[in-house]
């Protein structure tokens, strides 16, 4: 065998491949560290957005449950997508909570992002001032019976009949007479219409509509006459389908025949001051004579010169026909108001600042000053320094009440009448029907109710706001009479200065459909409850325990007491079905 | 057995010589090839990086205020210079905050997002109640374009702010550019 002899050479190739591959590898290193940091950087950024948005679903999510229970206070972990969210819930005070969240991903033990958001929550509530226990309008103050004490203040557009009250009273003068109605141009009449001549045209009506609910001071018609007609009766009617009804009681005047002269004048008639007639309803005013062919009236009028209303002719109590020509309207002036206003009787006032302050105060025992014009049997002298009271304008207007009516449609409706005889609750919704509640069954209410027609307690039945209204107040809203009798109750939420309000718009006992009933007739009961009715009449017995009342005319009887709050100054409703928590603007943050 | 002589050789011939050199010349050929496709490649993705990143941190900055403003400022004063929005300006009103993160009532900071050639500034003013931090900070050097739209024509009655924002970095043969577009609801509003 040959046996090789080579001397090994000395190879560098290796070497040079190692050092190759190892730039090589160096250089992908930096490479997939660069690309590696950049997909980190872009992941952390999805995930900081991702976390962000599981702290916003938080906070969406506690607003829910705030509004399901309104003592939710917070959750901690709750999956969500890739990652969890942590919920804290704390007070800040009655009306507001601050609701912080926290966003993981992808949970809280690890997370790559985190992200706090906080807000705060609040009950929406809009506020109404109840600055008097008691307010009433032009239709004043009546209290009668042992025992019957307000316990606050009165401000009454009209007179006060007093028994015991603790605080001040003031009865306030309507404003000026004024003309609320006319019918006056031109001048000269273009047009007239001849009554008092024959049976069937014995008696003249035109229809009208008041801007004001003021009590009347009196008509003026431009009218002459023929002959020697005998004085007519002035009367007030309702309307009864376009045509004059039935007749408003007491409401009568007398059209003096010798006041009235062979040519056109203006003939005041004047009218008495109740009852007081609602704003914005048909009446007629009616000129009821007798008929006689020689002796005979001319009224001025002219054709659809009054917008409120129209002329018929006819006989009162029988038919009413159309003008001829058809359309005319007669010539007249309706004056409101301009009456002083009165106290009388009872005792007022607890410490010196309490005052009496009207017109003409009679028969008071007064803590404090007697500021009036004219007065006697008072336990001090008139100062006559001060000025008569103005008017106060009632609390609610037009356009609360229709919010309230807006929002109980956020509801679905409930056709027909309602009879609740066990627990219920309503809410938001309108009922088109009337409601009662009887066998000392609760109605709790959840939202606002809007029922168009009677609302009838009995039985020690009661009503309730929803633990949601938190703080505020809660309001059912008729359009027709309330009638709470049996010992109704009435509770708030729970929180302190919550309380149901009732609110009726109904004008009775003063129209057709009242069957002389009141617009609120409380009979005794206890609670908490606001009572309003703005257009009609209150009536309170036995010895009922209330807040606050605010009606057009308001009685007292049967010792009832009515107990002010004086959180009613600015009482709270809630705004929007259930006083519900909602964002409070200008809250957000993001913690980090 | 025949025995070999080995013999010990003095130098290279010149064929191993040119060999040796033409082999190392593709190996330096190869390696330039390799460094400068890498470069190409290193630079490509720092600009990515780069432009992506910038657009993305500066839409997240702009979300941040835009989220916590209660209004979009038509304009304000920061340090005598009058910033008003509009299609490349943004100026927010933010309720302040205190240490605690809670909102300091009636007090508020002010923010402009405005633009500087291709730089994006955030100017940022409190109110000496304010936990914030006043200043100004550069959110991105590649800006290539930033408009803001607004959902209503009179600018501080706007709901939301449209931010369409795109960065651009110089490579060969073309720019690399990025763009981001986002609405954003003022929460606060």
């Amino acid at each position: 065998m040959q046996q090789s002899n080579l001397k090994p050479q000395k190879g560098q190739i290796i070497i040079i491949a190692i050092v190759f591959f190892a730039i090589l590898l160096g250089m992908s290193a930096t490479l997939m560290g660069y690309i590696s940091l950049y997909v980190k950087s872009g992941r952390q950024e999805v995930s900081r957005s991702q976390a962000l948005h599981l702290a916003e679903a938080g906070i969406d999510k506690a607003m829910y449950q705030l509004n399901q229970n309104g003592g939710y206070s917070g959750e901690s972990n709750t999956s969500l997508g890739n990652g969890t969210f942590t919920i804290s819930v704390t007070d800040i005070d009655s009306a507001t909570k601050k609701i912080t969240a926290t966003g993981y991903i992808p949970n809280a033990t690890a997370p790559i992002a985190t992200r706090t958001v906080s807000v705060h929550a609040s009950l929406s509530s809009h506020v109404i001032a109840f600055h008097y226990g008691v307010q009433t309008g032009n239709g004043g103050f009546f209290m009668s019976g042992s025992g019957t004490t307000i316990n606050g203040s009165v401000y009454a557009n009209g007179n006060i009949q007093a028994q015991v009250i603790t605080g001040s009273a003031v009865a306030a003068n309507l404003p000026t007479a004024t003309a609320d109605q006319a019918n006056d141009s031109p001048t000269t009449p273009p047009n007239s219409v001849i009554f008092a001549n024959a049976s069937a045209t014995e008696d003249f009506a035109q229809s009208f509509q008041m801007s004001q609910s003021y009590s009347f001071n009196n008509i003026k018609f431009y009218i002459k006459k023929t002959g020697n007609p005998s004085n007519a009766t002035v009367r007030i009617l309702y309307d009864n389908n376009g045509a004059p009804g039935s007749a408003v009681s007491g409401l009568t005047g007398t059209l003096t025949a010798s006041q009235v002269i062979a040519s056109y004048g203006w003939v005041t008639v004047t009218l008495p001051t109740a009852p007081i007639l609602t704003a914005g309803e048909t009446y007629w005013l009616v000129i009821d004579a007798s008929s006689n062919s020689s002796n005979y009236y001319t009224l001025a009028a002219n054709a659809n010169g009054y917008a409120n209303g129209v002329g018929k002719i006819g006989k009162n109590g029988g038919t009413w026909n159309n003008t001829t020509p058809s359309g005319l309207d007669g010539y007249f002036q309706l004056y409101l108001g301009g009456q002083t206003s009165s106290i009388s009787g009872g005792t007022i006032g607890t410490t010196s600042s309490d005052v009496a302050w009207a017109h003409t105060i009679n028969n008071a025992n007064v803590t404090g000053p007697i500021y009036c014009q004219t007065g006697s049997g008072n336990n001090s002298s008139c100062i006559t320094s001060r000025a008569d009271p103005d008017p106060q304008p009632m609390p609610l207007s037009d356009g609360n009440i229709q919010d309230w009516k807006d929002e109980a449609l956020a509801g679905e409706p409930i056709e027909g009448d309602v009879n609740i005889s066990s627990d219920t609750t309503l809410g938001p919704t309108k009922i088109n029907g009337n409601v009662s509640i009887t066998g000392g069954k609760i109605l709790t209410v959840a939202g606002t109710i809007w029922i168009t027609g009677t609302l009838k307690l009995t039985g020690g039945s009661a009503i309730q706001l929803a633990a949601s209204y938190g703080p505020n107040d809660g309001v059912i809203i008729t359009d027709s009479y309330v009638s709470l009798s049996g010992n109704s109750q009435f509770y708030g939420s729970g929180y302190p200065h919550s309380y149901p309000f009732l609110i009726t718009t109904s004008s009775c006992p003063d129209d057709d459909y009242c069957s002389n009933n009141n617009a609120i007739g409380f009979g005794g009961g206890s609670g908490t409850v606001g009572l309003v009715a703005q257009n009609g009449t209150i009536n309170i017995s036995g010895g009922s325990a209330l807040k606050a009342v605010t009606a057009k005319t308001l009685s007292m009887t049967g010792g009832s007491e009515l107990i002010y709050d004086s959180g009613l100054v600015s009482a709270a409703f809630s705004s929007g079905p259930g006083g519900s928590w909602t964002f409070l603007a200008g809250t957000y943050v993001i913690v980090k | 057995m025949k025995r070999l002589n080995a013999y010990v050789q003095q130098g290279f011939t010149i064929v191993e010589t040119v060999i040796t050199i033409s082999i190392f010349m593709v190996i330096l050929l190869a390696f330039f090839n390799l460094y400068s496709h890498y470069n190409n490649v290193f630079n490509s993705q720092q600009a990515i990086s780069k432009v992506a990143g910038s657009a993305t941190l500066a839409m997240s900055d702009m979300q941040n205020y835009i989220l916590q403003a209660d209004q979009v400022a038509s304009s304000h004063t920061f340090s005598s210079t009058v910033y008003t929005s509009g299609a490349n300006t943004l100026v927010l009103e933010l309720p302040a905050i205190n240490s605690s993160g809670d909102i300091v009532t009636e007090k508020f900071d002010y923010v402009a997002f405005y633009t500087s050639g291709a730089k994006l500034y955030r100017l940022l003013s409190t109110d000496a109640a304010s936990n914030r931090s006043p200043g100004l900070k550069q959110l991105s050097d590649s800006l290539s374009s930033l408009v803001f739209t607004y959902d209503n024509a009179t600018i501080n009655q706007s709901d939301k702010v449209d931010i369409d924002i795109q960065t651009q970095a110089q490579l060969k043969p073309q720019p690399m550019q990025y763009r981001l577009k986002q609405q954003i609801y003022l929460r606060n509003k």
